[in-house]
């Protein structure tokens, strides 16, 4: 569902609709799976027709992980494409594992990353705090240029955070590790940039392997 | 297929209450119609009217969009961000042409200062509007080969050819004689105005409805009104039966209104995303 809305739209209309389900619907990111029907409409009510074409872009990319072949239904609704998924694979085996690897592209990798930073932010500090630390984090790098300016980003939370730059950074750390499906077993006081890169070899490694991970634990 | 359901939270309930704003515009709206009334027995107060009042909404609008930009920042990777500053923009452009042409007529006295720096403006202004709104609608243009889409977009052409074939002979016509540059300006407004439409009317189904599209769907309403605004204009002017102050402006006046309510929208919203309700 991330990958659809900002590849369609933006990160900042994923982030509004995510706090929109997560304020107004008490869902979180991890319960999405479980509230589907509910996600579906709330889809609708704020995108309207074109959350359609939102649902099958979400469709389209979970089968693709999967290694399924995806048809259009004009019928279906995004529940209706997950149990159509489900039961197929369920139908091939035992396992309810992707095919292949989740391989995050450039793309999903910087959007992730924003991503995490943002919700490991919000969770230390609390979503009105945060807001406060985003502003200031934002003179010095805007989030969608950060993970390219990844030393400059780390000035800042210094200068923003201090002496606890260091645990900020270990949150955004595994927040983003969780996200890519990577175990975390990177040593503490390591540099944001570090942790970064050593994630990224982490998952180039595990495209060239073509080893199969599960999604489960990605939120 | 299952029929899903959701139950109201407190915010729905808020959501539907009464919108200032709207309150506003509509107000805003009939106000701008009284003064026409009043103003048809006074030809005077007509002039100043027809002449003064759409540079004042136009920097309404603009004004808004500003206000939505600095607000939300301007950011070119941002998808959402640069459909409204090229919105903004264009708006921009009309504000221009609307000021150029109000010190013509009334700085200068020139009733009808064509073709002038104001018909450049308004011709520029088309580009970065017909740009955000097919930015606003690409990543859904999938959508548009539905039947229902087809059918929407099959009927706007139609309609599109019919009025070019009304427009264009009598508009070139009449523009025998003058110089190239008048004819080629006239028949500029005619052909952007239904390149407008064309991508207007299809863009107003897909996102006409969703709280998240709502600022979006006003400043659609409001090219709509101005795209029928120009077709008045073209049909009077050319039926000899326009004059400054006439009701046909009521419909430029109320496309501005439109606009600048859909950048307050945007504007309250906060962030790039615009999500209400």
């Amino acid at each position: 569902m991330d990958e659809a809305i900002r590849s369609l739209l933006s990160q900042e209309v994923l982030d509004a609709f995510r706090s929109n389900l997560r304020d107004k619907r008490s869902i979180n990111s991890e319960e999405i799976p479980a509230q589907l029907p509910t996600v579906s409409i709330v889809l609708r009510k704020y995108f309207g027709p074109s959350a359609q074409t939102i649902e099958i872009t979400i469709a389209q990319r979970l089968y693709s992980k999967y290694g399924l072949e995806f048809q259009r239904n004009g019928d279906y609704h995004l529940t209706d494409y997950v149990e159509n998924a489900r039961s197929r694979l369920e139908s091939r085996g035992p396992k309810l594992e992707p095919r292949n690897a989740y391989l995050p592209l450039k793309d999903d990798f910087d959007g992730i990353l924003v991503e995490s930073v943002k919700e490991a932010i919000e969770e230390i500090l609390g979503k009105e705090s945060a807001k406060a630390a985003f502003r200031f984090l934002e003179r010095d790098v805007k989030f969608n240029e950060l993970p390219r300016h990844l030393p400059t980003f780390y000035s800042a939370l210094n200068k923003t955070f201090g002496k606890d730059c260091g645990t900020v950074e270990l949150a955004i750390a595994k927040k983003f590790y969780l996200k890519l499906s990577l175990e975390f077993t990177e040593p503490p006081n390591t540099e944001l940039s570090r942790y970064v890169e050593t994630a990224f070899i982490k998952v180039s490694q595990r495209d060239q392997l073509g080893i199969n991970i599960s999604l489960e634990g990605r939120s | 297929m299952k029929t899903l359901t959701l139950e109201k939270t407190a915010s729905d309930v808020r959501s539907h209450s009464v919108d200032k704003g709207f309150v506003v515009l509509l107000a805003s709206a009939a106000l701008v119609g009284m003064l026409y009334v009043l103003a048809q027995n006074n030809p005077g107060f007509q002039y100043l009217l027809s002449n003064g009042l759409p540079p004042i909404l136009a920097f309404a609008a603009f004004a808004m969009g500003t206000a939505g930009l600095i607000r939300n920042g301007v950011n070119m990777e941002n998808r959402i961000s640069t459909i409204w500053l090229g919105y903004t923009l264009g708006v921009l452009l009309w504000l221009l042409g609307e000021s150029t042409w109000a010190v013509y007529a009334l700085g200068y006295s020139n009733p009808n200062p064509f073709p002038s720096l104001a018909d450049v403006f308004w011709l520029a202004g088309y580009v970065p509007l017909l740009w955000a709104m097919t930015m606003q609608s690409w990543p859904f243009r999938e959508f548009f080969s539905s039947r229902k889409m087809l059918t929407v977009m099959s009927t706007t052409i139609v309609l599109a050819g019919i009025l070019l074939a009304a427009l264009i002979p009598p508009t070139y016509a009449s523009g025998v004689g003058q110089d190239l540059v008048s004819t080629v300006l006239s028949l500029a407004y005619p052909l952007l105005d239904v390149a407008l439409l064309v991508v207007a009317l299809p863009v107003m189904f897909l996102f006409g409805r969703g709280t998240f599209w709502r600022p979006f769907l006003f400043v659609t309403v409001g090219l709509i009104l101005s795209f029928v605004a120009d077709i008045l204009f073209s049909w009077a002017t050319l039926n000899g039966v326009y004059w400054n102050g006439g009701y046909f402006e009521l419909a430029f006046h109320w496309s501005y209104l439109a606009l600048a309510y859909g950048f307050y929208l945007r504007f309250r919203s906060g962030t790039g995303a615009a999500m209400l309700g």
